[in-house]
Formats: structure tokens, sequence, C-alpha cells
């Protein structure tokens, strides 16, 4: 690749980088059917790994919403698109919700007080969803 | 102690990316941008298996991995920076959408003819005419568990308050020209909510059953053993107490929530009586399945799609079904997995391609109310263009913040500038670092390079023992490692991974493009332009072999089960 002629990178930059493949989510190709069916063979079997995944997409949700001093109502909606993407729909009976609230609030550096207004906000007195919430935010690291 | 961070060139290929590829690695998730029809730059996240399999594997395209050394800090608010930015362009994402259906609300309220269509989603799975009662017990043990807390009567009290809400809601367009977290719902997002909470609560108190076209089922899977149906049965349990509390949720949009709910724990019951899984039927309607593949490769390429689909719903369902009870995103899965196993299945009966999909099938089957009163609307044409407004204000100024642009902000430079911001430096960058191989030399001089190493292309990895089979595997009519996708250009030759040859497997290369471009000018009616295209297309990409450069690599029309398990 190196000894290319330096004419060459011209044309090596005409198309840019790669196009994002909306063909994975309707049919352009014979291609797509296959890479989807591989794609989600390759994707991870584990219950563990796909928990994790959930938590971490919730925490950087809300560390994200939280940074931008963003609402509750609006935070709701955002965090209902991010868990469908991970297949759950009704995330208010998933404590692995209130977990990764939790933690994503911690990693904001929303102060303990700021944080117990979000806790009541959210799990509107529920024990089982304020513990989760309370140990993601112990659990979590500030930065 | 440092952390290591994978920085991925990937060779460039016709079509998709004649300029290459680049992504980041952290932990097993792979980073990159990709430049999407509306002109924005995506950042995406894959499994590094999924990787490796969409770029080496189905387009042949080796990949080239420097393995840097960072500090834990660096990394970690490298990993952050870019879940942010993930966060923040699918919020992105959701607010065009948001705003293009407010075009869409207004366009319709400005002609309305005396009724307007509001779209249901997950409502179209249920054989639903309000007032209409049906015999579905699972939807009618989760109506009972919530009028027990709600009391008697609050089905038909809140769906009136629904409705009232709904026929006086104001309709504004959004205002604001910027997008930001905290701006308010568009109008059609609150129209679409309270229509799906509407609906939500009537099929509630009708107890509804599924359409007949609702579910799928694998004929070929085992019966569920009793192990599974404790599974399942917990899985129902539980799913119950959640949909009952979903009309006290303080989660606008609880609606759609319920109704795919409802419409998933009447399939699950469906399976413990007929004593397999059933799910519903996920796919989008109106989507069209692709183009098979060439006729030489298309008994190979069901077989392996036919072991893919059966390997994964088997993981699937003993990843669901193996505890105590189904985890949401593991239920979800098992879903999709399903859909797809019948979905070939359907494909091979009717000779046809399977469809392709996301990872994950949202099912949304949507049914069209025109039974839901507006507040009428005088205003609708001038708040159309006002909704316009918004929606292409919002456009120009994510264009502006992340338009793909060639040289100053492409896959590369947005990549390094989030490298650099995490790692605190910010070395001054040549417009020629926008080059992927050339990056990657810029960044082993930045930080310690652990390793290096190349995962081999699909076609590449073929054995090439003998100058025979050398040649054999140089021609697109005798490489076994070649598995046509259809969508390639006309060549004969082979040249990524030869240099002395180069310009002589070329020039047959332009030589065969510029014939099959040729007589694809006789089929141009017949075959819609397809050998034309493919033939001049081969033609112009045979060009830089004269020159000794290589782009053209060829794309797979399928991978194997045993391959995506070897790369495990």
């Amino acid at each position: 690749m190196r000894a290319i002629p330096a004419a060459s990178l011209v044309l090596l930059l005409v198309a840019g980088c790669s196009f994002y493949d909306s063909s994975r989510s309707s049919s352009e190709s014979s291609g797509s059917s296959s890479a989807s069916s591989a794609s989600s063979s390759g994707s991870s079997a584990s219950s563990a790994a796909r928990k994790d995944s959930y938590i971490n997409d919730v925490a950087g949700y809300t560390e994200a919403y939280a940074k931008s001093g963003g609402q509750f109502d609006g935070f709701t909606r955002g965090l209902s698109e991010i868990a469908q993407k991970h297949g759950v729909t009704d995330w208010e009976s998933d404590a692995d919700t209130f977990t990764g609230i939790g933690a994503g609030l911690r990693r904001a550096n929303v102060p303990s007080a700021q944080f117990e207004v979000w806790k009541q906000n959210l799990t509107n007195g529920d024990a089982t969803k304020a513990t989760a919430m309370q140990k993601g935010y112990d659990n979590a690291t500030p930065k | 102690m440092p952390v290591t961070v994978d920085y991925l060139a990937v060779e460039a290929n016709e079509g998709y990316a004649a300029g290459g590829h680049v992504a980041l690695r952290l932990d097993d998730t792979v980073y990159h941008l990709q430049n999407a029809d509306d002109g924005l730059l995506r950042l995406t996240r894959d499994p590094t298996l999924a990787f490796r399999l969409q770029y080496a594997l189905f387009e042949n395209r080796p990949i080239h991995v420097t393995r840097l050394a960072v500090d834990p800090a660096t990394a970690d608010r490298l990993r952050s920076a870019l879940t942010e930015r993930v966060m923040r362009e699918a919020a992105d994402s959701a607010r065009l959408a948001a705003l293009d259906a407010d075009v869409a609300l207004f366009a319709a309220l400005a002609q309305d003819s005396g009724t307007l269509r509001l779209p249901v989603r997950a409502a179209a799975y249920f054989r639903f005419a309000p007032q209409a009662p049906g015999d579905n017990a699972a939807v009618a043990a989760v109506r009972e568990r919530f009028l027990a807390s709600a009391g008697a009567g609050a089905l038909v009290r809140r769906s009136a308050a629904l409705r009232a809400q709904l026929a006086a809601l104001p309709l504004r367009p959004a205002d604001d020209d910027t997008w930001d977290w905290a701006a308010a719902a568009t109008a059609s997002t609150r129209v679409r909510e309270l229509a799906e909470q509407i609906t939500a609560l009537e099929i509630l108190a009708a107890a509804p059953p599924l359409r007949a076209d609702a579910l799928l089922a694998d004929p070929g899977a085992p019966p569920l053993s009793p192990a599974e149906r404790a599974a399942l049965t917990a899985t129902a349990v539980q799913m119950r107490g959640g949909l009952a509390a979903l009309p006290d949720s303080p989660r606008p949009d609880w609606g759609y929530a319920l109704l795919l709910g409802l419409a998933r724990l009447t399939a699950i019951e469906a399976s413990l009586a007929a004593g397999e899984i059933r799910v519903l039927d996920a796919w989008p309607a109106g989507d069209v399945a692709p183009a098979l593949p060439p006729a030489r490769v298309r008994a190979d390429f069901f077989a392996a799609l036919d072991a893919q689909t059966a390997s994964v719903l088997a993981r699937e369902r003993a990843t669901c079904l193996g505890g105590a009870r189904c985890a949401a995103y593991d239920y979800a899965r098992l879903e999709s997995a399903l859909n797809r196993r019948a979905d070939l299945l359907r494909a091979v009966h009717d000779g046809t391609a399977p469809r392709g999909s996301p990872d994950l099938l949202p099912p949304e089957r949507r049914l069209w109310r025109d039974d839901l009163a507006l507040a009428p609307h005088p205003a609708a044409a001038a708040d159309l263009g006002a909704a316009r407004h918004a929606a292409l204000a919002a456009r120009e100024a994510l264009a502006r913040q992340r338009g793909y642009r060639l040289v100053t902000r492409n896959c590369v430079t947005e990549l390094l500038a989030l490298l650099d911001a995490a790692d605190g430096r910010a070395p001054a960058r040549p417009a020629w670092q926008a080059i992927p191989f050339v990056s990657a030399d810029a960044l082993a001089a930045q930080f310690p390079v652990v390793r290096r190493e190349t995962w081999p292309s699909l076609r590449a990895a073929a054995p090439q023992a003998t100058w025979s089979a050398w040649l054999a595997e140089h021609t697109t009519l005798t490489a076994a490692g070649y598995r046509p996708s259809g969508r390639d250009s006309t060549f004969l030759f082979f040249t990524d991974d030869t240099v002395a040859a180069r310009p002589l497997f070329g020039a047959a290369n332009l030589a065969v493009g510029l014939a099959d471009g040729t007589v694809g000018l006789a089929t141009w009616p017949f075959d819609g332009a397809r050998r034309l295209t493919a033939g001049f297309k081969g033609a112009l990409f045979s060009l830089p072999e004269l020159a000794f450069v290589s782009l053209r690599k060829g794309t797979s029309a399928y991978v194997t089960e045993e391959e995506v398990e070897a790369m495990r």
C-alpha cells in the first residue's frame, strides 16, 4: 500500500469513508439478508453481556443528558429510544434501567441532594427501583 | 497500567468505500464514522465480530490493526466521549424524525378532508374494533390487575379524558431551529403518544385476540421443554405486573410500550398453549425482498443462511429460556431470531431472497386510525410552512456540526479529533493524515505501538498452495474464495494481492468491462441498465490497476457459520 503513487491518493480520497449501511435495515442487496443473519450470529450470546451493555448505554445517555441540563420529560422520551434499541420497551419494569440511571447521574457529578430529586421523580417511591438507582449511583465513579 | 486501543484501517474496495475506512476498537466494541444518506457522519458501534464479518468477509477487505497503548484515564475519556456522541446522534435522529412527522401532520391538516389518519404502533397485531369485546385471556388478566388498583370504570374514564386531551391539544409547529436535549415534544409526537395511549386503553378494555397472521413459528423447532415452559410462565407473570402499571406511568410514551407488551404477552400465552415458541411477526409492512445472488452460489447461500438462522435461534432460545425467566433484551433477540428463521423458510419455499434487517427487529405493525378527533386547525397551511422551516433549519444546523466533508471532516478526522481530545494533546494534523493508512502511522508516532497485525479478507484466507491454485484463486470464474454477491462490477482478475501482474490483469479487466458494458447497451431495455452499469463501472475500476493501484476486491454473498465461529 505504501508504494502507491501520490496521484492515486487523490483517487483513494474520492469516495471518502464507508457509507452508512442502511441496507442493514432494508433490503437493497442479496448480501443484506446474509449480512444481517451473520451479524446476529456475531452478536453477543451472553445475557450478562447484554445486561452490562444495556446498563452502560442507559448510564451514558443519562450522563450526557444530566450534563446538558435537560428536563425530566425529555429525559424519559430519550430513555425509551435507548431502551428500545436493546429490545426493552417497558423499561420501568427493569431494575437495570434504574441502576444505569444512577450510574449516569454519578458520572455526571450530580450531587446527592439533586440525585434524591431524580430518584423521587423516577421511582415514585418504589423501593426496588430506588435501591437499584442508589446502587448504580454508589458504585459509579464521578468524572 | 496502560490499556490498549486498536486503530483499524480497512482497505479500499469499489462501491461502499473506495477511499478506505478506519475505526477505533475499545474493549470488544468497534466505533467508526460512516457517511449517511443525509450527508451527515454517523458514529456507529459494532461488536468486533460483526465489524470483521462486514468488512473482512462480506466486503473482502483486509483490516490492518495498530494496537496502541494509552493510559487508562485517556481510554476512559475516549469511551465516554464516544458513548456520549452515540447518544447525542440518536437523539438528533429522533428529533429530525419528529420534525419530519410534524411536516406530515400539518400537511395532512392543511388538506383536511374531514378525517386524519393517525398511526398507532403495534395495534395492528390485534383484531381490534373499538367497543367490540374479545376473549384474549392474556390481555384480560392485565386488565383485571389494573382495575384492581385503579378501580372499576377507570378505563372508561381515562380513555375519555385522553380523547378530550387529544381533541383540545394545541397544535403548534416547533419553533426551535436547533436541536436541544430539553426541547419540548413536537405536536406530532404528542398526537402520536395520545393516540397510542387511547388505543392501548381501548385494547386493554376490549381484550381482542391477535390477528391470524400476527404470530410466527418454526415448525422444525423442538417443542417446549418443562424447564422452558417454566421460564416462559415466569416471564409472563413478571410482564403482567409491569404492563398493569403502565397506564399510571409518568413516561409520556407508555401507550406503545403497553400495546407491544400486551401483544408479546399474548404471544407467550399462545406459545404455552401450543407447546412451541411463537412470536410476533416483526417484519415491517411492505418490506421488499432483495435480489438473489448469482445462480452458481445460490445453493450455498441458502445452506449458509439455513445453518446460521437455525444456530442463532437455538442459541437465543437457550439464552432466553435457559434461566428462571427471560430478560426483555433476551426475549427481543429470540423474537428477531425466530423472525429471521421463519423468513428464510418462506424464502426457500417461495424461491425468493430472505429479507435483510437490523440486528433487532422492532415489532411495530401499525394501525391507522381515522376516528380520533383533533381540534380544528385553521392555520394549518401557515403552520405547515413553519414546520418545514423548522425541519430544514435543524438539518442545516446538524450539517454544520456533523456534515461530511471530503478532506476536513471525514471518518478519519473525526476519530482523530475524539482521540486527541481524550488524550489532551492536539498535534498539528496535515490534510494527508485524513488518508486511512497515513493516519495509522501518525497515531503510531503519537502512542506506543504494542502490536501490528492484519485481519485477512475472506478471499485472501483461501488456500493457494500451488501456481495453478494461485491462478484459479485470481479469476472471478474459478476462485473458491469468491462468492459473488451480485453487486460487483464486471471484472475477470483479482489484482489486490498481486503487484507484478497487476497492469496485465488490469488490461484484461478493462477489456472485459468495456465488452460487457457494450453488450449492456443492447440489453439496457431488458435489465434496467444493470449490465451496462456493471460493465462500465468494471472498466472504470480497472484503470487504476494499469498504474499498479488496486481497489476492487469483490464482495461475498454469504459467510458460513463455521467461518463465523472461527472468528470468535
